[in-house]
């Protein structure tokens, strides 16, 4: 609080603190202070104390008889008691003004802020999931995706995959979705995804990023992923918008041998 | 006796016991290093060898035994995921899973079973149901034998 290096001046109406937020949501703000009648000598009454709030260019009205109504602690009724604002207020991320105006020395005791909690965009060196993979940028997302998929595969296979999602994505029927979120987050297609309980969805979630065996599978993935967006590794499947490890038998009634484009690696590429 | 004689004697018997405590020190110093040495021998042929990174433990409903997942080196491909159960009466501890990098997770289904779960691919599932003393390989399984005659199950989901 600003009591001590700064504090209210004896002054007429003169504007005292503000708080800028940047980028930040504002959820709610209490604050709690008291402002003092001015004394009365003779027949002159000195001037109140009074507090205003401001908060985003809207002066916080003072409802109160026998009060400023644009002084939301006016010395006049609170005569020295305290008294508290509490508000919800629920704004969205961006920038927020809270200002406080004084006239003479009114006293805050408590100002607190309550924020939105921050999201964060998880990027390749800090790919740690944040709960909901929408919050994911999309190459962190097909990223993800290649390394819980092929993890343990070659480079050509880790594009391969990327590029079977992007043909699925640019589908001219659009039978799985406009969007990469859309196609990788569809249910059972892409069975990294699918149960939080299981070890590669552990992985996916919160990929090693250092030296190991590990972090570099996922700095593969994530390079494929980028050359897939980009546009910077070409399609090795032709058009392929499915896969299949050679080990499953019987194979689906949809695989046959004449929508197989490409064989890499132990998996089979299919455009259907 | 001359005098030679008398420093002699007396040194030879004090190098002899020197000898003696020295190599009784030095056994019982050996011995149990031997037998740790033995042990570690042991154990490591039923733990998990090399730098593996630990994924989960789960113990079974009866609280019998203990699940713990391992990955190893993408290199060594069908022993990258590891799967060791551990009888928690005898501590034994036996690796009853080793399969490649598609290998998804597993879980208890009851009290000695397990089940495997593999991606064969897009909208593909393929799972195995183990015993607490079987021992599988995904080797064993290449080229089409994930089938359900050699107790895989494989499951497709449709995507459009």
């Amino acid at each position: 609080m600003p009591k001590d290096n700064c504090s209210t001046q004896e002054g007429n109406q003169r504007q005292w603190l503000t708080i800028v937020l940047c980028n930040f949501g504002l959820n709610s703000l209490r604050v709690k202070a008291s402002a003092k009648q001015g004394k009365t000598f003779l027949f002159f009454k000195k001037d109140d104390s009074d507090l205003k709030l401001i908060i985003n260019d809207l002066i916080q009205k003072n409802q109160e008889p026998k009060s400023h109504k644009n002084w939301f602690w006016c010395g006049n009724a609170l005569k020295g008691k305290s008294k508290l604002f509490e508000k919800e207020l629920n704004l969205g991320s961006d920038i927020h003004y809270l200002e406080f105006w004084t006239d003479r020395n009114p006293e805050v005791e408590e100002i607190t802020i309550k924020i939105e909690d921050l999201k964060r965009i998880p990027t390749v060196d800090n790919p740690k999931w944040t709960g909901n993979f929408k919050d994911d940028p999309e190459e962190i997302l097909l990223a993800r995706a290649i390394y819980g998929e092929m993890g343990g595969e070659s480079y050509e296979a880790k594009v391969a995959v990327g590029w079977a999602i992007r043909n699925r994505v640019e589908d001219p029927k659009q039978r799985w979705g406009k969007t990469y979120h859309d196609v990788i987050l569809q249910p059972f297609q892409f069975e990294p995804f699918n149960d939080p309980k299981k070890t590669v969805f552990k992985k996916i979630t919160n990929p090693p990023t250092d030296d190991s065996i590990e972090g570099k599978a996922w700095q593969e993935s994530f390079q494929a992923a980028m050359g897939v967006i980009l546009g910077k590794a070409t399609d090795p499947t032709k058009g392929a918008n499915h896969f299949l490890v050679k080990n499953a038998h019987p194979w689906p009634s949809w695989a046959k041998e004449d929508k197989c484009t490409v064989e890499i690696g132990n998996s089979k590429f299919y455009k259907l | 006796m001359s005098k030679k004689e008398i420093i002699f004697v007396p040194a030879l018997l004090l190098i002899f016991s020197l000898c003696v405590v020295s190599f009784w020190k030095l056994n019982s110093y050996l011995m149990p290093q031997k037998t740790v040495q033995k042990n570690s021998l042991l154990l490591k042929t039923n733990r998990p060898q090399g730098s593996l990174l630990h994924w989960d433990s789960e113990v079974s409903p009866n609280g019998l035994y203990r699940g713990d997942s391992y990955t190893g080196d993408y290199a060594d491909y069908f022993n990258y995921y590891q799967l060791f159960i551990t009888n928690l009466t005898t501590g034994n501890k036996q690796k009853v899973y080793a399969g490649d990098s598609h290998t998804l997770g597993w879980k208890w289904t009851d009290d000695s079973k397990i089940e495997i779960d593999y991606d064969c691919g897009s909208g593909c599932l393929a799972t195995k149901i183990l015993k607490t003393n079987e021992s599988v390989s995904i080797a064993d399984y290449q080229d089409g034998k994930m089938s359900e005659e050699n107790g895989w199950k494989v499951k497709f989901t449709k995507s459009f």
